[in-house]
């Protein structure tokens, strides 16, 4: 007799139905150290543990006065955590995290999703400590990170269009090679207990500090910060300050529980994290005083500042704490007269990246200026060389200069002439333009602060500070 | 009986003035408090370069470099009366704002003066720290020429930024804490322009500790300390423009030459597109901004000038850091070309659809970023029918470099690879040429 085949019941009994590989579990990304449902707060106990753990490597970070109090009119210090070998204060984080492994898991190696920094610091102390590394980025044209990191012996693997894609590619290679630690760069609690004893340092070199400014990514600084300032001085003030661009913890807060973000492109490309971590979330949320969200322009023009009076180089997200003074209008006048403290957490940034900023926050703040002139009829060149001369005479700097022939203009002979210049300061390029106004009548400056002057009083100039 | 505008009492050359130790505790000793004791930190280039490197970091001063000490203990130095009738300085850089700043501090007027076509920024800081800036003459000389003038007519002081002996006092106080932070330093390198530093520090180390070695170094655009030692007189050389702005002194002070016989065990002098790459290296691996004659001392290092200290606990003194960032721009591009990580150049395309999207896609699969991709029809030679594309790319190294230009060459006919001839990375270490190719240098002689 011919069958047809087993019955339902029958296999139902024999569980034939197995998972299908393209469905795979919906939960692989099973951390038991930042678990939503349960998540961890993380005490002053821990924080001074992990100090006593890595205080023998890590040296304490300078704690420098800026030059330009006046300026800002408030006692202003930088806690510069960018003197760390890789450059970062995750360096920290890594040394705790990695020390307090147990042999097996050091010899079985640990894995972990990272915008840069974070995998930086773990295949540096990784190696030091004789543990394999794996990090998964995401699709960046950072070569030079993944090189250092290629350097210091760690495994690099490239995937995913954000750090969410990169989180859920570790997780899928840690299920398949099972022995393997998933260390969460910024949830944590040990990433967050390591990062707490850089308050413990500002509070012993500046016991008067009033208020600290915390860049924030996904939460584990502010969350290690805040424990501890709190707990040593509690009327010190804590301040979150996060990009408008990918502002996953001011949206948690807002929401009351983190949730996952979109992350645009943004200039603090290290604090792109779309979702804020529960650990941190859960730590910090009642000890933060205030979210801040600042614009990319403010970013580059704290790394110029940086760059200029304090000699320091800094990325994106280590500029972050102090662009919230470079907001226009002011933002946040309550801190006027007080000692405030900006951690500068990081500064991995190569030479196109820190170039752009420059040129952008020069151009933001009008010391340089692009100006396009159509110059028509016959004396052509004339008209140039009175351009130039003006420029000779208003001691500007010719940075570019570049003649365009005019395609679909009425009048056959016309050229567009458009010009560069470095100028000393806003006033100055005002200057400029008033001259050029006076001369020429059909120029225009092509960036977007001088035109509002030139158009309508209704629209604010954003630049003017 | 006319008077030499030219003379200035403090710097005559029939009357130098030796410098003593006890000069060099006092001075220190007066500036505690106005000056930054700057640290004294290990670097994280030691490993690639063999060696423990130390960073004097003086660009933590106020206004960014180490002329603040000198500049300091010199006003306080001054009595009563020159302190009311004020000083004045011929100065672009350093020393102007160190004047400046101290003696708007002190309560001293203070005139700077400038030559006419100097930077706007330049004369906004000094005037932003207090003093007064007037502006005249072509060049430096005749700037300083007018400063001493004005400094006769009004009764101030001029204070020479390189040769005052209170300037180098103050200079030697860095020798001190070198010391004191460091204790069994093996070495020190100092950037010489007019050679305060080399002076002060010189005497002030070689007194505490005897055995360590002392370095100056210079570039071969601003060698005149180097020509002067050699001809055993102080000489004129002629400075055209020069990454390391603050070594360019035409000639050399009175009393630190002077004083400098005896103290220093050699001088070196290093090209100056080592310093661009001594520049890049700090911002990426220190993460400091550095000028050029901060960054002389490290270059030095890395140009392999100093296969002798393999080993050694080495100071270098980062002496300043206010470089102009449009500068500090150009430093880091040719510090990275000159590593072999910008690349520059032009391959002809056909000029129809899909050509330079063919090029591109092929630059992509070797793993480089294209920066810059600009396509020029050709003027004259060529066929009417190609496009030259100029390109400048990031790459990993000079190896990834290599693997692009095999690329290249495969693919098309006709291309052109800018400044790939020599490897300037490859020093001549264990030749008696020294690295500017002179027949027979003084730095390589004891």
């Amino acid at each position: 007799m011919s069958t047809l085949g087993e019955s339902p019941a029958v296999l139902a009994k024999r569980k034939h139905v197995k998972n299908n590989v393209w469905c795979p579990k919906t939960n692989v990304e099973d951390d038991p150290w930042c678990d939503p449902d349960n998540p961890k707060m993380i005490s002053y106990k821990d924080t001074v543990k992990a100090t006593s753990v890595i205080k023998e490597y890590i040296a304490k970070t300078p704690l420098n006065r800026s030059k330009c109090c006046v300026q800002f009119n408030m006692e202003l210090y930088y806690k510069f955590e960018t003197v760390h070998r890789t450059g970062s204060f995750l360096e920290r984080a890594a040394l705790y995290s990695l020390s307090m492994l147990d042999d097996e898991q050091r010899a079985a190696g640990v894995i972990t999703a990272s915008l840069g920094n974070w995998g930086l610091a773990l295949a540096y102390h990784g190696q030091r400590l004789n543990v394999p590394v794996t990090v998964v980025i995401p699709y960046t044209d950072k070569c030079k990170v993944i090189l250092r990191c290629q350097n210091y012996g760690a495994n690099i693997i490239q995937h995913g269009n954000d750090l969410s894609e990169a989180i859920r590619k570790a997780f899928i290679i840690k299920s398949e090679i099972q022995n393997l630690t998933y260390i969460n760069g910024y949830d944590h609690p040990h990433v967050i207990a390591a990062s707490g004893s850089i308050a413990l340092e500002i509070l012993e070199q500046l016991p008067q500090t009033d208020v600290v400014l915390v860049p924030v990514g996904g939460g584990g600084l502010i969350a290690g910060i805040a424990t501890v300032a709190k707990k040593l001085k509690p009327e010190i003030k804590i301040y979150g300050i996060e990009p408008k661009k990918c502002c996953s913890f001011f949206k948690a807060m807002e929401n009351d529980n983190p949730f996952q973000t979109v992350v645009g492109a943004t200039v603090a490309e290290m604090l792109a994290v779309p979702k804020a971590g529960c650990n941190a979330f859960y730590t910090a949320r009642s000890l933060i005083d205030k979210m801040v969200l600042v614009e990319d322009n403010w970013i580059s023009r704290a790394i110029l500042h940086l760059t200029e009076e304090e000699k320091m180089v800094t990325e994106g997200a280590g500029a972050t704490a102090l662009s919230a003074f470079f907001a226009t209008p002011i933002i946040l006048p309550e801190l006027k007269g007080k000692t405030v403290v900006c951690v500068v957490s990081g500064g991995n940034t190569d030479y196109f990246t820190l170039c752009r900023n420059i040129e952008r926050a020069k151009a933001i703040e009008g010391r340089l200026i692009k100006m396009r002139f159509t110059l028509s009829g016959d004396q052509l060149t004339e008209q140039r060389v009175k351009i130039l001369r003006i420029i000779a005479k208003t001691s500007c700097n010719i940075l570019q200069c570049q003649c365009e022939e005019a395609l679909l203009e009425e009048s056959f002979r016309k050229i567009y002439f458009t010009l560069i210049c470095e100028t000393a300061s806003h006033e100055h390029a005002c200057v400029v333009k008033r001259i050029m106004d006076s001369m020429f009548l059909d120029y225009k400056f092509s960036e977007d602060p001088y035109n509002p002057i030139q158009s309508c009083v209704c629209f604010p100039n954003p630049m003017l500070y | 009986m006319s008077v030499d505008i030219e003379f200035d009492e403090n710097c005559d050359p029939n009357n130098p003035r030796k410098i003593k130790y006890d000069d060099i505790l006092a001075a220190s000793r007066r500036i505690v408090g106005a000056v930054v004791r700057t640290p004294c930190t290990r670097a994280h280039m030691s490993e690639r370069l063999g060696m423990d490197i130390y960073f004097k970091q003086e660009f933590l001063q106020y206004t960014g470099s180490f002329k603040e000490r000198g500049v300091r203990n010199a006003l306080i130095s001054l009595s009563d009366e020159q302190k009311k009738n004020g000083v004045i300085a011929a100065s672009t850089g350093n020393h102007g704002a160190a004047l400046s700043y101290h003696s708007t501090q002190l309560g001293i007027p203070c005139i700077v003066v400038v030559p006419i076509h100097t930077a706007l920024n330049k004369v906004n800081k000094c005037e932003q720290l207090g003093a007064k800036v007037f502006k005249h003459g072509i060049d430096m000389s005749a700037a300083k020429l007018h400063a001493m003038s004005l400094g006769k007519e009004k009764k101030m002081i001029y204070i020479n930024g390189y040769d005052h002996p209170d300037v180098l006092a103050g200079q030697g106080s860095i020798g001190i804490e070198i010391i004191e932070q460091l204790p069994n330093v093996d070495a020190v390198l100092i950037p010489v322009g007019g050679g305060s530093l080399l002076t002060g520090i010189g005497i002030s180390v070689k007194h505490l500790k005897p055995d360590t070695e002392i370095y100056g170094v210079e570039t071969d655009k601003t060698c005149s300390m180097v020509e002067s030692l050699r001809k055993n007189e102080r000489i004129h050389l002629d400075i055209d423009s020069t990454i390391a702005e603050g070594l360019a002194v035409n000639v050399v002070g009175t009393n630190t030459f002077y004083n400098i016989k005896g103290l220093v065990d050699k001088m070196v002098v290093v090209k100056e597109d080592w310093v661009a790459r001594a520049i890049m290296h700090i911002v990426e691996e220190e993460r400091f901004v550095v000028e050029g004659a901060g960054a002389v001392a490290v270059a030095a290092i890395m140009a392999g000038l100093f296969p002798n200290l393999k080993g050694k606990k080495v100071v270098c003194i980062i002496s300043g850091g206010n470089i102009d960032v449009t500068i500090l721009a150009r430093a880091l591009e040719r510090g990275m070309a000159a590593e072999g990580r910008l690349v520059k150049f032009k391959v002809t395309v056909h000029d129809r659809p899909g050509g330079m999207a063919e090029l591109c896609t092929l630059l992509t699969n070797s793993g480089i970023t294209i920066r810059d991709c600009v396509p020029e029809r050709a003027w004259v030679k060529g066929d009417v029918f190609s496009a030259q594309v100029k390109v400048i790319a990031e790459t990993r190294g000079w190896e990834h470099t290599k693997e692009l230009i095999e690329q290249i060459k495969k693919h098309y006919k006709d291309y052109f690879f800018q400044e790939i001839c020599d490897r300037p990375d490859r020093p001549s270490v264990g030749t008696r040429r020294g690295p500017c190719l002179a027949p027979n240098p003084v730095c390589m002689q004891k």
